[in-house]
């Protein structure tokens, strides 16, 4: 392959990247140039300075105004579908009940908070996972009869059902239209189980079960082939062909395949039309899958979504059951929901409002107020305010039988400041002070951190943690730690050690100045990004993310929007196969 | 039907590479195995990587128990956290002293998982690779393939295998399994098999599922083979499946960016291995003593039995000869406390250094697994092969992902078992202090007949162990 001179466009953003500053989300690229994200920025943190993003936001601004038109859009990598994704899709091809294949898949890989299929082959052992698998969906689909063919199963040799049903079925498991020779294969595996061993009578059911498992089982199904418009490998971004991105609009809004209203607008082409386009985007936000995918979403990112595998102290917590942990998960999910698609919409109204409908288990772990006849609850003033504060969160990050603010510290630094926390110094004595005498509260025992090598990242962290004390392991409001009364304030610190903000007093006042902060609002834009364009974002997707980012900016943080905003732009609706020039 | 061979996995230069053998070196390989055994009589070489979380138990940083064996070379005592072992310790040779050869990203448990079968680094964040490597410290994948890939890639006379990977006629339904229990999502942490650079490889971790996979149409010894009409229209269709999967995968292959080529390459690498172990021997009868065991689901010690019971079943059947099984992964912080008694109701990890150091429940931890090697050297060595057992043909090599839990390398508690009829010279403790881990991953390769003197990136030309 012949090797182009570098793309004026990305010569720029890298320029810029190489003197730091041009990242604007200072984090490692996937696919821009080395950057181990083993930091280099202020201590203990690979992020830049907070103060430093006015500057590098401007710089970025700059360079998109500069480029005349070209575009700026990151690597595509070949990915296989999600768990989720895989059983959304098995559900929609057959219009059968949501079956959970995951025991049975392999395991998703993890992409910060999110998942993406992006870096490991299919070996042996994951390839007989997938046949095994669509060999357990052309079972469970049988089960229940053939009613999903749309026609009745011929008896004998005649193939005409079979034939309309591959046609309908196979572009919609494949989200691409079918090409002659891939109908012929399929009608030919067909025949194959239906004859059986010569000799006996054609079975048309065995030949429909080893058809779903073709289809099911079809790398076709399985990878997302993003495509350009002009259909070849270039390595200059382009349009995304039509069934290409009807494929990313449904994927990434709905977790599942486009629907027959999709796929036809692909196939007229008429999606590449703005209007249409943006009516699109619009139906698939309103409808229900929208909401629940975004839940999952939100879930990921606040790693609420490890919380069923969390174990807590079965003797300090008996109430921890999976039923109250099912509980925990519906109002992070229901509250999700109904801010984002029902309220305002805005990420300060998720950190600093409470969901309405309090489940009986959860009422009782917030001490939750009865009316006077009993027909309502409400919590007690002043102690609960926003996703942070909820039980689900609040189960997943701390340990099993005390708190962590460390883990809760280094989660709001991770998922929502965007920033990476470097590990402890090797061989240093992480021990924290017992229990004892003097020393009864978690900020009396994190006073170690406050001196030596420690106290650069704990700095960062644990004023952040301690303003989560007055909950316990499982999320239940307290006054005392150990007999002694817990002192929630702090303030939180940037890169360089000083102030990022006023004091504030307990998790209620922390929730509310990341409800406002710009460094936040500019992280959560830049997760959701990644979340829906199913990639890290590299320097060259820089001018998406900074639209994305001055969207949410303008809306006033409002998340549909940012959604919404997404899909509109360069990034979400291009193609890049090859890297530009000579990037590695 | 057309049969795409385009192999890009495994070539014998790319093979001399990772080796860090010169080409002018590959002609020496086959004359150097030139002395082949009666595999038929003796029963084929094997082996088995055993993997068990954590190090050995530290009470706090730089104070970890010394678990070195007393007395003599051949006449000595365990450490009491190897008393499990007391039966066999005519069958073990135990190196005590090494240093573990890892290096790269991440935290202690993760460049150790990465490097304990490899001695390779664990690459920083990229290619889209990018995963908690402890402590929010960000990895990539390792950077080469583990020894037991190495061992099942190659082949010769004194080897597993006398036939090349590609060779369409296997000797075994699998070239190699991965097994595994509680192994975690694929990430840095939870990975130590590797095929290659950026390559590694998930075990399956399912019991049922293992059982299912391995001994499908396998009959116990003394079964008659008879003519299934059935069975080979079911062999017919599984190959018209992985015909059209091939098609597909080529026809993806023309439309992707080069970068994603490999992973095309290996899925169809991954089918082709599909149809050799179609068209292999199906194990069993004609084995010596094929026995297939009961595959029980259920909590971590019930799992762990049930997947040695498989090993030993499959090893017994012929159905592989190089495997690998990880109980729980770098990080395990499973609560031992149901099972193993003094081991308390806190996770592994967590009293290991997360605030609760303690080594009363680590030992006991440690002694738990102890007695799951135990267990499997027992059903090992309870299955007749040749003059001896499934266990003298069987090197198993038990490694961990640090030295101790306090992240240190050093006293790397890896030990050898059985492999008599291999030549090694067992009942065994030998002190190798300060000799990197690569050397004993070199003397690993040299027992199962590769002639290697280097493995790895991180510390070439190591040689191997004296062994003796």
């Amino acid at each position: 392959m012949t090797s182009r001179p570098i793309l004026p466009f990305a010569a720029l953003v890298l320029s810029l990247l190489a003197s730091c500053t041009a990242d604007l989300h200072g984090n490692p690229s996937a696919d821009g140039p080395a950057n181990s994200g083993g930091g280099t920025a202020g201590p203990g943190t690979s992020h830049d300075p907070p103060g430093k993003l006015g500057v590098t936001r401007q710089s970025v601004a700059d360079a998109c105004e500069k480029r005349n038109g070209e575009l700026g859009v990151g690597l595509t990598k070949l990915r296989r579908l999600s768990v989720a994704e895989f059983n959304n899709t098995v559900s929609s091809l057959f219009d059968a009940e949501y079956v959970d294949y995951k025991a049975e898949l392999p395991d998703d890989e993890p992409m910060g908070p999110f998942v993406s299929n992006q870096t490991l082959a299919v070996r042996s052992q994951e390839a007989r996972q997938y046949s095994r698998v669509a060999q357990a969906v052309a079972d469970n689909v049988l089960e229940s009869g053939t009613g999903f063919l749309g026609c009745s199963l011929p008896a004998g040799m005649d193939t005409t059902c079979i034939e309309q049903f591959v046609v309908r079925l196979a572009p919609l498991a494949f989200r691409r239209p079918l090409e002659p020779d891939e109908q012929t294969r399929l009608l030919d595996i067909y025949a194959l189980g239906r004859d059986g061993i010569e000799g006996t009578e054609p079975n048309p059911g065995a030949g429909l079960h080893l058809l779903i498992r073709a289809i099911v089982g079809s790398p076709d199904l399985l990878y997302v082939v993003d495509r350009n418009v002009h259909g070849d490998a270039s390595e200059v971004p382009a349009l995304a062909d039509a069934h290409t991105l009807v494929a990313r609009l449904s994927l990434a809004f709905w977790n599942a395949p486009p629907d027959e209203e999709l796929q036809q607008l692909a196939a007229s082409g008429e999606i590449h039309e703005e209007v249409v386009y943006r009516a699109q985007v619009e139906r698939l936000l309103d409808d229900e899958r929208a909401q629940s995918n975004l839940a999952r979403i939100f879930a990921q990112l606040t790693g609420v979504d490890e919380l069923e595998e969390k174990e807590k102290d079965p003797l300090l917590f008996p109430q921890f059951t999976p039923e109250l942990v099912e509980e925990m998960l519906a109002e992070q999910s229901a509250f999700v929901r109904s801010v984002v698609f029902e309220a305002d919409s805005r990420w300060s109204t998720l950190l600093t409002t409470n969901y309405q409908e309090i489940s009986p288990g959860l009422a009782e772990l917030y001490g939750a107020l009865a009316s006077p006849d009993g027909s309502e609850v409400s919590l007690p003033e002043g102690q609960r305010q926003g996703l942070f504060t909820q039980a689900a969160y609040l189960s997943a990050h701390n340990k099993p039988a005390e708190t962590s603010p460390v883990h809760l510290g280094i989660n709001i630094r991770e998922a929502i400041l965007c920033e990476t926390m470097l590990p402890p110094p090797a061989n240093i004595d992480t021990t924290l002070p017992e229990v004892s005498g003097e020393i009864r509260t978690s900020r009396e025992r994190f006073a170690a951190h406050e001196t030596g090598p420690c106290k650069n990242c704990h700095q960062l962290i644990d004023p952040i943690g301690l303003a989560f004390e007055n909950y316990d392991a499982i999320g239940a409001y307290r006054l005392t730690d150990n007999g002694a009364e817990i002192d929630p304030t702090g303030q939180i610190i940037d890169g360089q050690g000083g102030p990022d903000g006023p004091w504030f007093t307990g998790a209620l006042e922390l929730s509310q100045q990341l409800a406002e902060s710009q460094q936040v609002h500019d992280c959560v834009s830049r997760q959701l990004l990644r979340a829906t364009i199913n990639r890290q974002e590299s320097v060259l997707d820089a001018c998406s993310a900074l639209s994305v980012i001055e969207s949410f900016d303008a809306s006033d943080g409002n998340l549909r929007q940012l959604l919404s905003e997404i899909a509109h732009s360069e990034s979400f609706k291009h193609v890049l196969l090859n890297p530009p020039g000579n990037t590695p | 039907m057309s049969h795409s061979r385009s192999l890009h996995g495994f070539s014998r230069r790319n093979l001399l590479k990772a080796l860090g053998l010169s080409a002018g070196f590959a002609p020496l390989l086959p004359l150097l195995n030139a002395s082949a055994q009666d595999t038929a009589a003796k029963g084929p070489k094997r082996l088995l990587l055993l993997y068990s979380p954590d190090g050995i138990p530290a009470a706090d940083w730089n104070k970890s128990i010394d678990w070195k064996p007393s007395g003599s070379e051949t006449d000595f005592t365990l450490h009491d956290i190897h008393s499990p072992l007391e039966p066999f310790k005519s069958r073990l040779v135990i190196p005590w002293g090494m240093e573990m050869t890892v290096a790269g990203a991440g935290e202690a448990h993760a460049h150790g998982m990465a490097g304990c079968w490899t001695a390779s680094r664990l690459k920083g964040p990229g290619n889209g690779a990018d995963f908690d490597g402890g402590n929010g410290n960000r990895t990539g994948w390792g950077s080469g393939p583990s020894i037991d890939q190495v061992i099942a890639q190659n082949f010769g006379p004194e080897m597993p295998y006398r036939v090349a990977p590609d060779h369409a006629n296997q000797e075994t339904r699998f070239r190699t399994l991965e097994l595994g229990v509680e192994s975690g999502n694929p990430s840095s942490l939870n990975r130590m098999i590797y095929r290659g650079d950026d390559q590694p490889l998930n075990p399956e971790d399912d019991p049922k599922r293992a059982f299912d996979t391995i001994f499908s149409g396998v009959s116990p010894s003394g079964g008659e083979p008879t003519v299934d009409l059935a069975a080979a229209q079911r062999a017919k269709e599984e190959l018209a499946l992985l015909d059209i999967d091939r098609a597909s995968l080529n026809k993806i292959r023309t439309k992707i960016g080069r970068l994603d080529f490999d992973k095309i390459d290996r899925h169809l690498e991954a089918l082709l291995e599909m149809e050799q172990g179609l068209n292999a021997p199906p194990g069993g009868a004609e084995s010596l003593a094929c026995s297939i065991p009961d595959a029980g689901g259920g909590n971590f010690p019930t799992k762990v039995r049930s997947m040695i019971d498989i090993v030993a079943a499959t090893f017994s059947c012929d159905l592989t000869r190089v495997m690998s099984l990880q109980l729980s992964h770098g990080f395990s912080d499973i609560a031992h406390g149901a099972w193993a008694a003094g081991s308390g109701n806190i996770g592994h990890h967590t009293y290991a250094h997360d605030g609760n150091e303690d080594t009363v429940p680590q030992i006991a931890i440690d002694k738990w697994y102890c007695t799951q090697v135990a267990y499997l050297l027992e059903r090992l060595d309870a299955i007749p092969e040749g003059e001896g057992t499934v266990l003298d043909n069987t090197l198993v090599c038990w490694g961990r992902e640090l030295g101790n839990t306090a992240h240190q390398f050093y006293d790397y508690p890896g030990i050898m078992m059985g492999g008599a009829a291999l030549g090694l010279r067992t009942g065994r403790f030998l002190n190798v202090k300060d000799k990197g881990h690569v050397q004993w991953l070199v003397s690993i390769a040299n027992l199962m007949g590769l002639p290697i003197s280097s493995f790895g990136n991180i510390e070439p030309d190591s040689g191997g162990l004296a062994l003796g």
